[in-house]
């Protein structure tokens, strides 16, 4: 028990925690404005991530570029991919019954994953990690715990964007249009906010962040075709835990759920460490359907 | 002693208040009229008394049960039943069954057969046996108001909620509502008929219950509660013959 | 869940309820019979048919009550370990493992529908997809290894019955499982969930008790399928393995998923239908691929994915439900 609470594997581990919480907290803001403006459960999201990550891979191994840099064309590959799949799967799926919806989006993951492992798995046979110039440098913390560069640049890129992201949200007509839209849809259609274009919108900044979380995730972790579901899980019950469509809720079910994994999985396992946020979001559910952190 | 007695019941939705210390007492036989504008809390009242929503203060007894936390199954089971402002059918099933399902269950609670038997008795009661095949969606305004009528009795309900029966009914189809209620009501059924406008129960009713912002504000005969100058006053001085 | 012929179903091939009981019965009969007279590897495919039928039923069954399970192999999986554990730890006769180890899918089955049934619709996905990685991490752990053999899986013994009479076993079963959808149907109950299904708040007033029943009915899902996790270990595979919990792959959790909803999720003659037709081209099409490539599974999944995103959009009622519409319009046309 004694060497659980040495303080230098509590810094590093707390350091997964932050990673885990930066990942996930771009993941879930754009799952929960999907969710909160178009109505739509993406169960595909994970993997449009996950494809993000994958295309960043390709930029950086195959043509040499910088992961930070390989970045943009994941960025631009997934939010034209997320309006091909948005437009000919999930607009007409939110049309039809919500049993319906959920299921064609699980059939969209299904596509991705395994059309991504038929071309994946003959390559690269098990998971894989962008490589990174800055790998095994970085700042030398107290008890030789090492913050890499790598780390530092991934949360500080994540928060940058979420800064970025909530002043676009707040003080620009596009963001306060897309607020008004997942407030009150009606509302918003009679003040001549043009419902359709800004749902594109919506879609494609979803897909934007979730491949710069994917590119971010895998930087620092190894992926597979079939870590996408699982990181949907993640940031399902990071929606839930902070409440459908709250961004400071967002945040500190991020944290929950990024420092609660990092935490079981140094003690008892990986397998536990996944499952936790599950466990977590299965208790929620149990408590109070609604997230935790949402009033009234 | 009353069918229905509601006191002091507060119903709040976020800062709105929509129900604010309301009485309610409901006789045997009787029919009541609840009359008020949009948003005095009419719909809200039927939702609490029927269960959809719970009140935060204030006591609902029905048949000399205690129903304030009951959950909404129950109190059916107890014959408490309505129909919706906007009808709501049960689109996957027939005419015949939507009826024959509210037998099954509400507070007769019998087979299949009897209770396809039955509905089928009280589709002829409301006058709509000719559709018993068809299924809702291909129902007009009118009938699906029938339908709704015919489940509400189904349930074999001591008293039943009519929740704006009238709405978006002129002429000949709201003379042939209101008739079926007519027969209905004097077939020993105690009712409530939720209003937007006064004059659909003026001559059906002995007593009219006027609402506005959660509030009763007048009681008594429609003579008396039209000429009353407060009832007057919030339809915003439109004449009485109008409301 | 939409009614039969006889309790008035918006769109009905001709054909009361017991003739269309007998056609399943025939049809289960013939897949039995003609694959048990083409060899060992037919029966086996046919044996799978079974099992994935039952299954099949089991997720229906719930999505007709208006609750999506995604994670529907938690039951199975369940089914699968206790039946292994029941006879590998504790000796238990098979036959009463087959029967007996299912009713651990039933507790988890009303433990999961108690919380469900306070869910709306979406919710209920994620919670029943948020259980299968817990059941993963527990049938790994190290501290339930002595029963599970952790991440190796469970090696059983053989099923004491020769392979023609396992076939005809799962088949006696899939069509007993048939036959409580059917009662199911056209019972009380039927008619209860089906407005429970289309609109909860009205189904309540008018009496119907919908915590209860969608309990309740989680409850006999989780039997179904774990029943069919059992059959498919005892009858089948020999083997359990902690994959079946459906977890990291989904498989083991869409497969329902897929058979239903291409099938025909509101019939369940139609998902007999779907799981005829797909659970051998599933495995024909994996087979085939791969022996020329690693990721043939892949392939195929890629194709039933996409095959669901069509049917889901074109013909949200599935196969049995289109060829009924088109029916229907005939009748229509011929009666004019």
């Amino acid at each position: 028990m004694a060497a659980f609470l040495i303080p230098s594997y509590l810094l590093s581990t707390a350091l997964y925690g932050l990673l885990f919480t930066s990942i996930y907290l771009l993941l879930a803001t754009g799952l929960t404005l999907i969710f909160g403006t178009l109505k739509l459960v993406n169960f595909a999201h994970g993997d449009l991530m996950v494809l993000g990550a994958f295309i960043a891979f390709l930029f950086v191994t195959l043509e040499g570029w910088s992961p930070y840099l390989a970045m943009i064309p994941a960025v631009l590959v997934i939010a034209g991919f997320g309006v091909l799949i948005y437009r000919f799967t999930l607009k007409p799926a939110a049309r039809t019954s919500p049993v319906n919806m959920i299921l064609i989006t699980i059939g969209v993951s299904y596509v991705l994953e395994n059309g991504l492992a038929y071309y994946f798995l003959p390559v690269y046979r098990t998971g894989v990690e962008i490589p990174s110039p800055l790998r095994g440098t970085g700042i030398l913390l107290p008890g030789k715990v090492l913050l890499t560069y790598d780390d530092l640049s991934i949360i500080l890129i994540s928060w940058a964007i979420m800064v970025a992201l909530y002043y676009w949200l707040f003080r620009t007509n596009q963001g306060i249009a897309i607020r008004a839209l997942s407030q009150n849809p009606v509302g918003a259609s009679i003040s001549g906010i043009d419902a359709s274009r800004l749902g594109y919108l919506t879609f494609i900044v979803g897909s934007a962040l979730a491949a710069i979380a994917g590119t971010l995730y895998g930087i620092a972790f190894t992926f597979d075709p079939f870590t996408g579901i699982l990181l949907t899980l993640m940031a399902f019950a990071v929606m839930i835990l902070g409440g459908v469509g709250s961004i400071p809720g967002t945040m500190v079910g991020s944290a929950i759920i990024g420092f609660a994994e990092s935490f079981i999985s140094y003690y008892m396992g990986e397998t536990w460490g996944e499952a936790i946020a599950f466990i977590i979001l299965a208790l929620i559910l149990l408590v109070r359907p609604s997230g935790i952190f949402r009033g009234g | 002693m009353s069918l229905l007695e509601v006191s002091g019941v507060t119903k709040r939705f976020g800062g709105l208040i929509a129900l604010n210390g309301v009485d309610l007492a409901v006789g045997r036989g009787e029919l009541v009229g609840v009359i008020g504008p949009n948003g005095a809390g009419k719909t809200t009242l039927v939702n609490v008394v029927t269960g959809v929503y719970y009140p935060e203060s204030g006591r609902i007894i029905f048949d000399g049960h205690d129903i304030t936390k009951t959950p909404p199954h129950r109190r059916a089971r107890l014959g408490i039943s309505r129909t919706y402002q906007v009808p709501r059918p049960f689109n996957n099933l027939n005419v015949l069954d939507n009826v024959a399902l509210a037998a099954m269950y509400g507070s007769r609670r019998i087979s299949v057969r009897g209770a396809r038997e039955l509905a089928m008795d009280l589709l002829g009661r409301v006058r709509l046996a000719e559709r018993a095949q068809d299924y809702p969606e291909s129902l007009s305004v009118v009938e699906l108001r029938k339908l709704e009528l015919a489940r509400a009795l189904a349930q074999g309900s001591k008293l039943v909620f009519l929740d704006e029966v009238s709405a978006g009914l002129v002429g000949d189809d709201l003379r042939e509502v209101l008739s079926v209620v007519k027969d209905i009501h004097e077939g020993g059924v105690t009712m409530v008929m939720i209003e937007h406008v006064m004059k659909v129960i003026f001559n059906l009713t002995e007593r009219i219950i006027v609402m506005m912002n959660g509030q009763k504000l007048a009681e008594g005969k429609p003579s008396e509660v039209a000429s009353d100058a407060r009832v007057v006053e919030s339809y915003l001085g439109r004449r009485w013959s109008e409301i | 869940m939409s009614m039969s012929a006889g309790a008035g179903k918006r769109l009905k091939l001709p054909g009361s309820t017991y003739i269309k009981a007998i056609a399943v019965a025939v049809a289960l009969a013939i897949i039995t019979a003609v694959s048990r007279m083409w060899g060992s590897y037919p029966t086996l495919i046919a044996m799978t048919i079974m099992v994935f039928y039952v299954y099949s039923l089991s997720w229906s069954l719930l999505a007709n009550t208006g609750m999506v399970s995604l994670g529907q192999a938690l039951f199975f999986a369940l089914g699968a370990y206790a039946y292994g554990i029941f006879v590998v730890s504790y000796g238990v006769n098979p036959w009463l493992a087959l029967f007996a180890g299912p009713a651990v899918g039933a507790l988890a089955g009303l433990a999961v529908g108690f919380v469900s049934s306070k869910l709306r619709d979406w919710y209920i996905g994620i919670f029943t997809f948020a259980l299968t990685p817990a059941g993963y991490a527990l049938a790994v752990s190290s501290q339930l290894s002595p029963w599970t053999a952790g991440a190796v899986g469970l090696t059983l013994p053989a099923f004491p019955l020769s392979l023609g009479a396992r076939l005809a076993l799962s088949s006696a079963l899939a069509f007993a499982a048939y036959l409580v959808i059917l009662l199911i149907k056209n019972r009380r109950i039927g008619f209860a969930l089906s407005a429970i299904n289309d609109d909860e708040t009205a189904a309540g007033t008018i009496g119907i008790n919908s915590r209860l029943y969608k309990t309740m009915i989680f409850g006999i899902s989780g039997y179904m399928a774990a029943l069919a996790g059992a059959m498919f270990v005892a009858l089948y595979t020999s083997y359990v393995a902690p994959d079946y919990f459906g977890y990291p792959d989904l498989e083991y959790s869409v497969w329902p998923v897929f058979y239903s909803m291409i099938g025909g999720m509101g019939y369940p003659e139609g998902v007999l239908i779907g799981t005829v037709l797909l659970d051998p081209l599933q495995n024909w099409i994996r087979s085939s691929l791969s022996s020329t490539s690693v990721v043939g599974g892949n392939l195929a999944l890629v194709i039933f994915g996409l095959l669901l995103i069509v049917v889901l959009l074109r013909a949200p009622k599935g196969i049995y439900g289109s060829v009924a519409r088109y029916m229907e319009t005939r009748r229509a046309r011929q009666a004019r």
